[in-house]
């Protein structure tokens, strides 16, 4: 059994779990980094999800599914911009109120267009298949990983590699963290913080929206009411971890996708469902816990008695 | 802008009613008009008209059964809104009332399964043990925060999931093998919690005579159960204990600015465990309730499909974390559910309308506020979106991020 | 052709004109001083210069030519440099990208870093402004970071640089150095207009002087020709005297003590065993500039850092290791330097306000229960007694001004009648008659008995309060002396880290020379 652990299939269902979780995480790390705490991922996602599965159905065509998943994207990210940054109110409660908002339409209009509860899936809707290499498809554990990237796979690579080299190399990346540390200074030369705010939220809203078509398009096409599950927390907590640097930001998602595939690997071995639904929460938790216990060690000081 | 009171103006007749009159032209009423005409537009857009739509909402959640079914639905809803006001009037963003619910009922069904033949004993001891869960639950995010440092916002939320998913374990091994739902075995009669006034009570059988079988009364005496006044003693302890007690006093000006109060002496980790204690030892107290006094056992999922978790934070915050608040919210959103079941049984609509109300009400009334509601300080990083200008006021410095010196304060 | 100049600019806002008719010319190569009171109409008057508001009348000429700013970027094109009181930089950035920000150079969009570096540093080079081109922002001490925010307005080939209060966070020393840059940039032909409200700052360096009072100004000299007394009189309406200091008896026993404390924060030492003591009956002033372990020390002393070595002790109880309520309880109390975010709750009303810390026992509190009508009536009597003007004990407290909302705090510690009281900054940002009045508390509230240890980077504040009077830099105690024996310059020397017996022998030696008196 514990060779599932290392087995070629776990790494390759590792990196089904996590094209999804790396572009959502993309997408609130650069909010991270201008400064707004995105608390609507979660959201995003899902509304991705359902309009990447909807317009596959309904016009017969995956890349258009797809596009329709970014615009939901960038709807329900939009709201977020106008009542955050905008009208100034609360990130956290407009982002808690959005999520439900995305809950309750995509189940309404799941029964709505479809007539269907719960969960849609009409076998021969047209998904992303994942690609097959040829040369580099051969290689042990590499290829069997490679293998199961679908297009949204390749584009999850290349946007990490894009924002790492956009934050650290541009002009606009420059301008961008700095409105992250401090926006009034920004605004002093005449750079102007919202806008800047508003375009991450966006581009997280592409992101989320892609996220969200490979959730519901990649692997099984299908569409299950809340089916964001929660990873949009996960993504939120990672951002935090890794401090909205990108390399540590993969490997504290990668952690997370290790372990949902083994979790749902060890079930063909008698492992409860529930455990595995479980773990990847249970493992976040715990790095949570642990990395901030280790940060109290390493500042040595004795926290005052509050 | 309208402070925060605490000494009561109410009774001066003219400002009580001033401020119906504020109230009713204020936000909150803008909002519900302007969540309505945009779902009304929503609905013709798939071809209703709204107007029918509505009118059956209406008619189906406050008339005759369904206003019962609307105040049956409140209860519990109330309930974990005023569990829930505990937390979020301190300035802490308890997320995790789904998991401190659901393990309040599973505790509380497995002690009275524990206990048949105790009667009310038996189920005030299962509730209590439902309190003792639900507190647990809720705690923990605390001892996190507080110890450690990840916000509660994080930690309640996983541990959500992680309730959801061990109850749901839990579940599978108490299930009796010989049934075919996922749930525990069902408690003993006398564990139930009753109706208010049973059919078979002699004040029962005399209302049952003098009263038509519609009549709302005699559905609401025999409909509703003892968990009605629970809920309504709940709130009128809650109020008490926001005003009249120090420790209330202290969790609402930590929730108003928590800087200020841990300045003048407020023990900001105490104020964070009681408040997760008692907001998660009533919403424990509110699962408790529930399986009693409802199902009678616990099934898998069941929590989950009512909403009433995440429905019941949108219900604190439109009440803007106060209990009489709570319970008009908590009346026209579970208003609004009964009212969906109602559209989906004429219409064919999705009841999910009514959750999209809520959650458009939420999203209009917050929206109008410019000055951000009580917040909890991340400890990581507070993200803020501010572009430092409120152009209304005389600046008594050249505008400028408030703390933006680079100098390490010593 | 002249540098700058204004006209008729007039802005009004709800309550108050805060510019009324403001005139006001700057020659190319003068250098400009813009003094008045807080709450004169400086700020406001500098925001629109710099385009952050606008005005509701008026013009503005610059070079020549009419200009309207709508925002900052407008002033920046029309070649006005800003340099402000709280520095706009990032701390995560280096120093030549603090100062590129906004207009980097490279092509492509892509940042061409050594261009920058080049570019920052011959910058430097020219004026005479010596900065760490490489180095991140975020360590580096105030005075250089100073340059930086003027090396930003220098890049962006500003003619007309704007210095506001650039002297609240340097040592007179370091104030000494920046003139002397003020001068420099001034005989290469750029205009420099500096806000300030520190009189003998005018007479150094500035050519010109415009005084504002309540929003109009009051007077447009040359400062050769005018003495500080004229200004301050045109400042203020009247001639300004040292406030008359209650007499008193002798000091009693301790209520503070402070024994050898050091407090360690992100890995810096910022309070380096410091020993100091505040007795009945006595003000404790401490100076030093911002940042140099004030706030730690304050924070320490009120149970919010754990001492790394040393103990406290707070009417005789050693309260090492206790937490701020049961230092509160021994009596300690506290007005802390930010008066909106840890001073008061501004949503909440003045009822609230005032009733925390009292809330715990009788009269507010009786057999547990709260007793709203005598909080009511506690915060009537507060009110009434720090003559706090607000329209009813239910208003909003963020509503308030600075002055009003300064002083509910210092009703709410003061009314307390503790045996200590630690004031942080208790009268930054407040009108000239909430000064007076703070202060003319605090003495009151010595002479009764009280124990004060008043920190302030407000020299005159503390030296004509004071008793006795510590100096603090790099969060050590550099001495603590008689009030009658410190000057401005002794302490600005100890300010600057001259210890003690050094700084006494400059001070003999500039003296015999007929150097700078009080």
């Amino acid at each position: 059994m514990l060779e599932i652990l290392i087995a070629p299939e776990t790494f390759a269902a590792l990196v089904r779990s996590l094209v999804p979780l790396l572009l959502l995480g993309l997408g609130g790390l650069i909010c991270h980094r201008v400064g707004v705490f995105n608390v609507s991922l979660e959201g995003i996602m899902l509304a991705g999800a359902f309009g990447g599965l909807a317009g596959s159905v309904l016009t017969g065509s995956a890349i258009a599914g797809v596009a329709i998943a970014i615009v939901s994207g960038v709807i329900v990210a939009s709201s977020l911009s106008f009542g955050g940054i905008v009208r100034g109110a609360d990130p956290i409660v407009i982002g808690i109120s959005v999520n439900l908002l995305v809950v309750g339409l995509t189940s309404f209009l799941l029964f709505a267009i479809f007539g269907v509860r719960g969960s849609l899936q009409q076998p021969g809707t047209d998904g992303l298949d994942a690609i097959r290499l040829p040369g580099l498809g051969e290689v042990p554990w590499l290829g069997s990983m490679l293998n199961s990237l679908t297009a949204l796979g390749y584009v999850a690579i290349l946007a990490t590699v894009a924002m790492q080299l956009y934050l650290s190399r541009t002009r606009s990346g420059l301008r961008l963290r700095g409105v992250g540390m401090r926006p009034g200074a920004a605004a002093t030369l005449g750079i102007s913080p919202s806008r800047y705010q508003t375009a991450a939220v966006l581009v997280s809203g592409v992101l989320g929206g892609l996220a969200g078509a490979q959730l519901s398009l990649g692997n099984v096409v299908l569409f299950t009411e809340n089916m964001s599950a929660g990873r949009g927390w996960i993504v939120v907590v990672a951002v935090l971890l890794a401090n909205g640097r990108v390399l540590p930001l993969v490997g504290v998602l990668a952690l997370f996708a290790y372990v949902d595939a083994v979790g749902i690997r060890l079930q063909s071995f008698g492992l409860p469902v529930q455990f595995a639904d479980a773990a990847p929460y249970v493992v976040t938790l715990i790095a949570l816990v642990a990395i901030a216990a280790l940060r109290r060690r390493r500042g040595g000081i004795a926290v005052a008695a509050a | 802008m309208t402070a925060v009171t605490t000494a009561g103006r109410r009774r001066d007749p003219a400002v009580l009613a001033r401020r119906v009159l504020a109230a009713l032209t204020g936000t909150v009423t803008v909002s519900i008009l302007a969540a309505l005409v945009a779902v009304g537009v929503l609905l013709v857009a798939i071809g209703q008209n709204p107007f029918d739509v509505y009118g059956a909402l209406v008619e189906g959640s406050l008339t005759g059964r369904g206003l019962v079914t609307t105040l049956q639905r409140s209860v519990p809803l109330v309930g974990l809104s005023i569990a829930l006001i505990y937390s979020f009037r301190a300035g802490v963003f308890n997320l995790g009332g789904q998991g401190q619910f659901l393990v309040g009922g599973l505790a509380s069904v497995v002690t009275a399964l524990a206990l048949p033949g105790t009667g009310i004993a038996g189920i005030v001891v299962a509730c209590a043990a439902g309190v003792a869960a639900g507190a647990a639950w809720g705690v923990v995010p605390g001892v996190i925060q507080v110890t450690l440092g990840p916000p509660v916002l994080v930690t309640s939320l996983l541990l959500n999931y992680i309730g959801i998913a061990g109850v749901s374990y839990v579940i599978s091994l108490l299930k009796p093998p010989a049934s075919s739902e996922q749930a525990t075995p069902t408690i003993a009669e006398d564990l139930k919690i009753g109706a208010l006034v049973p059919a078979q009570s002699d004040l029962g059988a005399a209302m049952g005579q003098a009263l038509e079988r519609n009549d709302v009364l005699l559905l609401a005496a025999r409909g509703l159960n003892w968990s009605f006044v629970v809920v309504i003693l709940l709130v009128v302890a809650t109020i008490l204990f926001n005003r009249r007690t120090a420790t209330g006093f202290e969790a609402g000006v930590t929730g108003l600015n928590g800087a200020f109060a841990r300045n003048v002496g407020i023990r900001g980790s105490r104020i964070v465990l009681t408040s997760l204690a008692i907001s998660g030892g009533l919403a424990g107290l509110i699962g408790a309730l529930v399986v009693l006094g409802t199902n009678y056992r616990l099934l898998d999922g069941q929590f989950e499909a009512t909403g009433y978790a995440m429905t019941a934070i949108l219900v604190v915050l439109l009440g803007r974390s106060s209990p009489v608040g709570a319970v008009l919210a908590g009346f026209f959103f579970s208003m609004l559910q009964v009212g969906g079941e109602e559209l989906n049984r004429t219409f064919a609509l999705s009841p999910a309308i009514a959750s999209i109300i809520q959650a458009l009400v939420i999203f209009f009334v917050v929206l109008r506020l410019g000055i951000p509601v009580v917040t909890q300080r991340l400890r990581k990083r507070a993200e803020a979106a501010a572009t430092g200008e409120r152009v209304e006021e005389v600046p008594d410095a050249v505008p400028g991020p408030r703390d933006n010196s680079t100098v390490k304060e010593g | 052709m002249r540098a700058l100049e204004l006209t008729g600019i007039t802005k009004r806002y709800p309550k108050v004109v805060a510019n009324d008719g403001i005139s006001l010319a700057v020659e190319q190569g003068e250098i400009h001083a813009l003094i008045g009171e807080n709450g004169a109409g400086k700020s406001t008057l500098v925001s629109i210069l710099y385009g952050f508001v606008q005005p509701d009348e008026g013009t503005i000429v610059v070079g020549g030519q009419r200009r309207d700013f709508k925002n900052p970027t407008d002033a920046i094109a029309a070649g006005l440099g800003m340099v402000f009181q709280n520095f706009n930089l990032f701390p995560e950035l280096t120093v030549a990208e603090n100062v590129v920000f906004g207009a980097e150079p490279g092509r492509l969009g892509i940042v061409d870093r050594r261009a920058a570096a080049a570019e920052v540093s011959a910058l430097a080079e020219r004026y005479g402004l010596q900065v760490p081109v490489g180095k991140r922002v975020e360590h580096l001490p105030v005075g250089v970071l100073q340059r930086v925010e003027i090396l930003k307005s220098l890049y962006r080939d500003a003619r007309i640089l704007i210095l506001d209060e650039p002297t609240g966070v340097l040592t007179p020393q370091e104030s000494e150095a920046l003139f002397a840059v003020m001068r420099s940039l001034a005989d290469a032909g750029k205009s420099i207009i500096f806000i300030t409200h520190k009189l003998d700052e005018v007479m150094a360096v500035a050519d010109r002087v415009t005084v504002l009072r309540d929003g109009r100004v009051t007077a447009s000299l040359v400062t050769a020709e005018t003495s500080p007394r004229e200004i301050s009189r045109h400042m203020t309406g009247r001639d300004v005297e040292l406030s008359q200091r209650l007499g008193r008896g002798e000091p009693g026993e301790p209520v503070l003590e402070v024994e050898g404390a050091t407090v360690e924060l992100d890995g810096r030492t910022a309070v380096d065993d410091v020993t100091l003591a505040v007795r009945r009956g006595e003000i404790v002033g401490v100076a030093g500039v911002a940042g140099n372990g004030q706030d730690a020390l304050a924070a320490a002393i009120g149970g919010h850092h754990a001492l790394r070595a040393g103990r406290i002790r707070i009417a005789g109880t050693d309260v090492t290791g206790l937490d701020n309520r049961r230092r509160r309880d021994l009596g300690f109390t506290h007005i802390p330097e930010d008066r909106h975010v840890v001073g008061s709750a501004p949503l909440g009303d003045a009822v609230l306000n005032l009733a925390v810390g009292y809330h715990r026992s009788a009269p507010l509190r009786v057999r547990g229960l709260l007793q709203p009508k005598r909080m009511v009536e506690h915060a009537e009597r507060l009110i009434r007694r720090f003559g706090v003007k607000i329209a009813g004990p239910a208003v909003a407290v963020g509503t308030l001004s600075g002055g009003n909302l300064q002083k509910i705090v210092v009703a709410r510690e003061l009314g307390h009648d503790a045996p200590l009281l630690v004031a942080e900054q208790p009268t930054r940002g407040v009108d000239i008659g909430a000064i007076e009045s703070i202060h003319g508390e605090l003495d009151e509230y010595r002479a009764r008995g009280g124990a004060v240890l008043l920190i302030s980077s407000e020299l005159s504040e503390v030296l004509n309060l004071s008793d006795r009077i510590a100096v603090m830099f790099e969060g050590r105690v550099m001495a603590v002396i008689p009030a009658a024996e410190a000057t401005a310059s002794l302490l600005g020397l100890m300010m600057a880290g001259v210890p003690y017996e050094a700084a006494l022998a400059e001070e003999a030696a500039s003296a015999a020379e007929g150097g700078t008196a009080r």
